[in-house]
């Protein structure tokens, strides 16, 4: 057994880089006897790419590009073999074994393929990869989701990393939101249907990525095929029950194929729009006069609505280059649920959230006859995304389910898109106080506000250019050489204005705004070496980054340079692969650090925070031992353990005693430890199982940047500290973490053994159960004081959540396609997300809703009359047309308090059901 | 098959409207159904009603407990109950109290007069006379300013009665706020008196508003316009007649002539309908029939009529003795 792996290992030779587009063929060629074949031309597809076997009858095929492809193998005097359906995977070896008869001899054509890319000890990387089909499969919608099923993830966190702190790689090119990642997301989607795969590498990525140190996501999109294709679907949740309508539509069309001059085409278009966008599995009011009581599942004012689309063209240039364009856009609007405005939601706050990427990848290919192959990947992206969030000039109109079509205005859009500064100096045009709502069921004026809005408007814009050149060289069947660099270009502008109904001065801050150019650049480098049992791979990366920016806070921004070596050395033994790797990772801090931020929350912040153009690299090293192993021909078993120490993490550093004094600084630190463990089995006989626990403990200094810095001060002796000394969980500390997903097909052969299913012929279904413990949070009063035990040392209740697809073919005319049930939390678990730090339970106490209702009556302790549309009859208890006194007030007080003080949003979704259809044409 | 068709045909292509919206928690009838019957119980001070056109809804100076501004409060006639106030800033406290009295309203256009007091002041520092879009009230223009006046700045002037005659054009009785410190014999206190100039006419279709005082009309207790706004009714102090002039006119004719000893004021004329205030009385007066009916308040004293364009109800002031005014609603049939 062993001897066979490590024939795999010479034939396999170096497994192309972990996080990029491409994956490797490779395999051997022998003859009807056995014997190898040298001198034989294997290619992929139309023969523009390919490799001649040696001596020994090898082959490899670098840079292919991830997918399905038409492999042949030729040879004179002998008979050609094609193989229709080879994948490709990117960062992966596919084997295909090619055996040649002759023409004349009578002996059968035999084809041997295989690919185990699992037991591929020259693959360092941890990669957990979903293919788009795949994803069709499973009950998940978004690459997000889809990435969320690996080990380690805890939603957008990786292995305890900081949400950000990961990167995006698409078709090898990194695209990254540097300018708020850690709080805003990339405002990208790439829609599913032009997927090949999507995969999460949490380590071992090559060192040709960089600004990540949690993990990259790596997406590879398809190129067009030889023929027309696509697919059309609807969901929808609209026929339902009332509980189960959430105003859901979504439409997706996709389609790839030949255009002329062997232009290739692929594209996908995916709009969706839920009438709540963001439901919740919160209990129903207690009170029947809060209108919540009557449709507890929806919240009014928390409608959105996304439009993603992308497209590819595919150019062949030549025998030997392509070129392939790709184009993408997102759109996404939001209506935000605003306590404050449930009553009165015209000035609610809203958010639009655009992505732009467009990209083009010049490749060359070697020759096919090439002693040592060199590819090289020329790839340059612009990618723009814009944010704005603050109240609309007018409300939307729904013109299908949830979907309007408005492009949102926003008061004070055109002074934030001009980033004048001088003129939000004064009150700013449109915007005016609130003032507390007349139309909520109390009457009384406190908590619920309407007719203002809350007077902020935020708006950032970054953009990219990135050029990226990659080159990979054959040095032969025992080495490769990967290096390259890139070159990026940002800019970053930003804008914010609070109180804007009120001239700067007092207690209103002044509007902020930035508008620089930071720069970056890197080069890499990577061997990959084989000798008979070992593997290496040795590469290093130098990165540096230089903001630019002057925020005028006298704070010099100085040229960064980091340096990152990466090392992997891996084995067979007894069966199993055994991978070491250790690595260092760097990203650029967000950018939103080195600029000046307002708030209006200053419980959470603090007025103002200063900018620190100063920052430097964020790091981390991990340490990483991994065994692969094949407990059975159909089972795959995969452990990781790892350490991982994060230093230079971005953190509110204090400049005086006051909370409004401190600056973002490079202090925090933290390190993470964990076990992972996959069992895989793929579909086989009708079923397939996948298996991922991750076991894992992340402490780290702060946990984020914009806390109060004095929140933190007490050690594990109880002594008050600097709040940079000691380490605490980390907010993404899930600890135990386990993923199960069944998938199982009724096929032929299962209707054959059980007659009884023949009504279910062709029924998929797909089951994801999983369960996560608490995370940590820290018990606070309002000084930021610990109320019980040490920071963090508390946890929330574990989370658990089944989720289920159920597909049924369909032949509609000359229409194959399916129709589907799509169902989240098919048990309505109500999982507890978060809490309040000074309760440490979902929502205020009884005491402290009194608090608040006795204190907003002494704000306003006026009669109400009856005239006025505060009165509410059933309140006025003496009949006299004058709610007036506390007997008569104090009631419509505390119940208002309840409704504001409803925990909403403290947890998950609820059950969420969608039908679905399809069709391929 | 026929779930794919009956799932279209589930899916209705119409939009969604909001989950919920909230109902309209407040009252929906009068306080007092009846007539006279009381229609505000505002703790502060509620007066000079106006009908908004349509008779669909009133305005009047409704005086805010928190910080006592007085705001314009949008009565409806529907439900009677306040549906929105036009106030200058916030219920927060400052160092100004602002009073909103006498609005006037044509078609899309408000006049009002804006006065402003210290908190602690016992005249206004100001009044202006304002005339603004009602969708944007706020932008409005100042058409006269009056500033305290006289040696010891003890006058202040003003506008009261304020009648639209086109939409460039307004009359408005001239009166004058007089604030002083009684000496002996008087109580030594503080004490307003108000005097009435005369009627006058601005037209302010022109960068400059151009006043006019309207001949013969010196010490007008009340001023109201007709429907065509094509003459004045107006009375004078301690006459019993209610006199009409045309606008194009030099001289006035007797439109009704009370009994003697009944000295109307407040007057308001729709069609053949003339209600007056006199002595706390309100008068229902048919000029066709020439027939005057006489309503009594319960207690209290009925002052500054509104009577709707419909001329079948009438919002007026009502005061128990206690300077503090609440809008009462009578139904003439």
């Amino acid at each position: 057994m062993r001897r066979g792996l490590l024939a795999f290992v010479l034939v396999a030779g170096a497994a192309p880089l972990a996080g990029q587009a491409t994956g490797a063929i490779a395999g051997r060629v022998r003859d009807s006897s056995g014997a190898p074949l040298p001198f034989a031309r294997v290619v992929v597809g139309n023969g523009r790419q390919g490799a001649e076997t040696d001596s020994l009858g090898n082959y490899r095929i670098r840079e292919v590009q991830a997918g399905w492809h038409q492999v042949t193998a030729r040879r004179v005097g002998f008979q050609a073999v094609s193989r229709d359906s080879v994948l490709v995977q990117a960062g992966q070896t596919t084997i295909a074994n090619f055996v040649l008869s002759s023409p004349l001899s009578l002996t059968p054509i035999v084809i041997e393929t295989s690919a185990d890319t699992l037991l591929d000890p020259l693959a360092p990387a941890d990669v957990q990869r979903i293919g788009g089909d795949e994803m069709r499969r499973l009950p998940v919608t978004t690459v997000e989701e889809a990435v969320a099923l690996s080990a380690g993830a805890v939603g957008e966190s990786y292995r305890g990393g900081r949400v950000g702190q990961q990167s995006f790689v698409l078709d090898g090119l990194g695209v990254k939101n540097q300018l708020d990642a850690s709080t805003g997301g990339l405002g990208l989607r790439i829609p599913p249907d032009i997927l090949t795969e999507a995969s999460l590498v949490t380590n071992g990525f090559s060192a040709r990525y960089g600004q990540a140190i949690s993990g990259l996501i790596n997406v590879v999109t398809k190129d067009g095929g030889e023929r027309w294709q696509g697919r059309a679907a609807y969901e929808t949740d609209r026929p339902l029950w009332a509980s189960a309508d959430m105003g859901l539509d979504r439409f997706v069309l996709s389609g790839d194929g030949p255009l002329l001059g062997g232009v290739r085409f692929a594209g996908a278009l995916d709009a969706e729009a839920r009438l709540d966008a963001d439901p919740v599995n919160a209990p129903a009011p207690t009170d029947p006069r809060d209108p919540r009581t009557a449709v507890p599942w929806l919240l009014p004012h928390n409608a959105g609505e996304h439009y993603d689309g992308a497209a590819k063209l595919t150019v062949p240039i030549g025998g030997r280059h392509a070129l392939r364009l790709f184009g993408a856009r997102s759109v996404e609007r939001r209506l935000l649920f605003d306590p404050a405005y449930k009553y009165d939601d015209a000035l609610a706050p809203a958010r639009r959230v655009t992505g732009t990427l467009v990209s083009g990848h010049l490749q060359h290919l070697a020759s096919l006859d090439a002693l040592h192959p060199l590819t090289a990947d020329l790839r340059v992206g612009w990618f723009n995304r814009e944010f704005m969030q603050g109240s609309l000039l007018s409300q939307p109109p729904f013109h299908f389910g949830a979907f309007s079509g408005d492009p949102m205005y926003f008061l004070g859009g055109d002074v934030a898109l001009r980033q004048d500064t001088i003129a939000a100096q004064n009150a700013l045009p449109g915007f005016v106080p609130p003032e507390y709502s007349v139309r909520t069921p109390w009457g009384v004026p406190a908590f619920f506000v309407g007719t203002g809005s809350r007077g902020s408007i935020g708006w950032n814009r970054f953009q990219e250019l990135r050029g990226q050149l990659d080159l990979a060289w054959g040095l032969g069947q025992d080495a490769d050489w990967y290096f390259g660099g890139e070159l990026v270009r940002q800019r970053v502008r930003t804008f914010q204005r609070v109180f804007a109904y009120l001239p700067v001065g007092d207690s209103v801050p002044p509007p902020s705004a930035a508008d620089f150019r930071p720069t970056s650049a890197a080069a890499y480098s990577e061997w990959q070496l084989r000798t008979s049992d070992l593997g290496f791979t040795i590469g290093v990366r130098l990165d540096q980054f230089q903001p630019r920016s002057d925020t005028g806070t006298g704070l010099a921004a100085r040229p960064r340079w980091t340096f990152s070596p990466r090392f992997a050395v891996s084995t067979v033994l007894s069966g199993a692969t055994v991978i070491a790797s250790f690595g260092r990772f760097a990203q650029a801090p967000d950018y939103q650090y080195l600029v000046d931020a307002a708030f209006d929350d200053t419980l959470r912040t603090g007025r103002f925070r200063r900018g620190n153009p100063d920052l430097g690299y964020e790091t981390a090293t991990q340490f990483e031992f991994s065994v692969r192993a094949r407990p059975s021909p159909r089972t795959n078993l995969r452990t990781n353990i790892y350490v991982k120490r994060m230093e230079g993490l971005v953190a509110s550093v204090p400049l005086s005693v006051s909370a409004d004094s401190s600056i973002f600084g490079n202090a925090d630190y933290g390190s993470v430890r964990g076990v992972e463990a996959l069992l895989e089995r793929p579909i086989h006989g009708g079923w397939g199982a996948r298996i991922t626990y991750a076991l894992q403990s992340a402490t780290a200094t702060a946990t984020n940047a914009f806390e109060l810095f004095r929140r933190i001060r007490i050690n594990t002796l109880g002594d008050t500290v600097f709040p940079g000394s000691v380490e605490f969980p980390l907010d993404f500390d899930r600890r135990h973490g386990l993923t199960v997903i069944l998938q199982g097909i009724v096929t032929d052969s299962v209707v054959h053994a059980v007659p009884v299913l023949r009504p279910l012929r062709g029924v998929e279904t797909a089951l994801i159960a999983r369960y996560q413990s608490g995370l940590p949070y820290t018990r606070t009063n309002a000084a930021g004081d610990s109320l019980i035990g040490l920071p963090n040392s508390n946890r929330l209740p574990p989370t658990e959540t089944v989720d289920l697809l159920v597909r049924r073919p369909l032949r509609f005319a000359w229409l194959q396609g399916s129709v589907y049930l799509d169902v989240r939390n098919l048990l309505n678990r109500r999982n507890i997300e978060s809490v309040r730090r000074d309760t440490g339970s979902p929502g205020l106490g009884p005491q402290d809703v009194s608090a608040m209702a006795e204190s907003a009556y002494a704000a306003h302790p006026e009669a109400i009359p009856y005239e006025s549309l505060r009165y509410r009859a059933w309140a006025d208890l003496n009949g006299d047309g004058m709610i007036a006194g506390s007997a008569e007030l104090l009631p419509l007080y505390l119940a208002a308090a309840r409704d504001f003080a409803q925990p909403v949003f403290f947890f998950g979704p609820p059950r969420l059901l969608r039908l679905g259809m399809e069709f391929d044409f | 098959m026929r779930a794919v068709a009956l799932l279209l045909v589930a899916v209705t292509a119409c939009a969604y409207d909001a989950p919920w919206t909230p109902k309209p928690y407040g009252p929906d009838t009068p306080f007092d159904p009846g007539s006279p019957g009381r229609v505000t119980i505002n703790v502060g001070v509620d007066r000079t009603p106006a009908w908004l056109p349509g008779d669909s809804a009133l305005l009047y100076s409704v005086e805010r407990t928190g910080d006592h501004d007085r705001c314009l409060g949008v009565l409806s006639a529907r439900t009677w109950t306040l549906r929105r106030t036009l106030c200058h800033g916030g219920v927060a406290r400052d160092s100004i109290v602002d009073a909103f009295e006498w609005p006037g309203v044509r078609s899309g256009s408000l006049a009002f007069q804006w006065g402003q007091w210290a908190v602690t002041g016992v005249r206004p520092m100001t009044r202006r006379l304002m005339v603004a879009a009602i969708d944007r009230w706020d932008h409005g223009r100042v058409l006269l300013e009056f500033l305290p006046y006289g040696a010891g700045l003890e006058y202040v002037d003003g506008v009261r009665n304020l009648q639209w005659l086109s939409d460039t054009s307004l009359v408005y009785v001239h009166e004058q706020m007089h604030v002083y410190f009684g000496r002996p014999p008087d109580p030594p206190v503080w004490d307003t008196v108000f005097a009435v100039l005369d009627v006058e006419r601005i037209d302010f279709g022109s960068s400059v508003p151009v006043v006019t005082v309207v001949p013969g009309t010196a010490g007008a207790t009340s001023l109201a316009v007709n429907d065509s706004a094509t003459a004045i009714y107006y009375t004078l102090p301690g006459d019993s007649l209610v006199y009409r002039l045309p606008l194009d006119a030099a001289v006035a004719s007797i439109a009704y002539a009370f009994p003697g000893g009944v000295f109307p004021m407040d007057v308001q004329v729709r069609g053949e309908r003339l209600v007056a205030a006199e002595a706390g009385e309100l008068h229902l007066v048919d000029l066709q029939a020439l027939t005057d009916s006489v309503v009594t308040g319960p207690g209290v004293a009925f002052s500054h009529p509104a009577l709707s364009r419909d001329g079948h109800l009438i919002v007026v002031e009502g005061d128990a003795g206690f300077g503090v005014s609440d809008l009462w609603r009578v139904t003439w049939p």
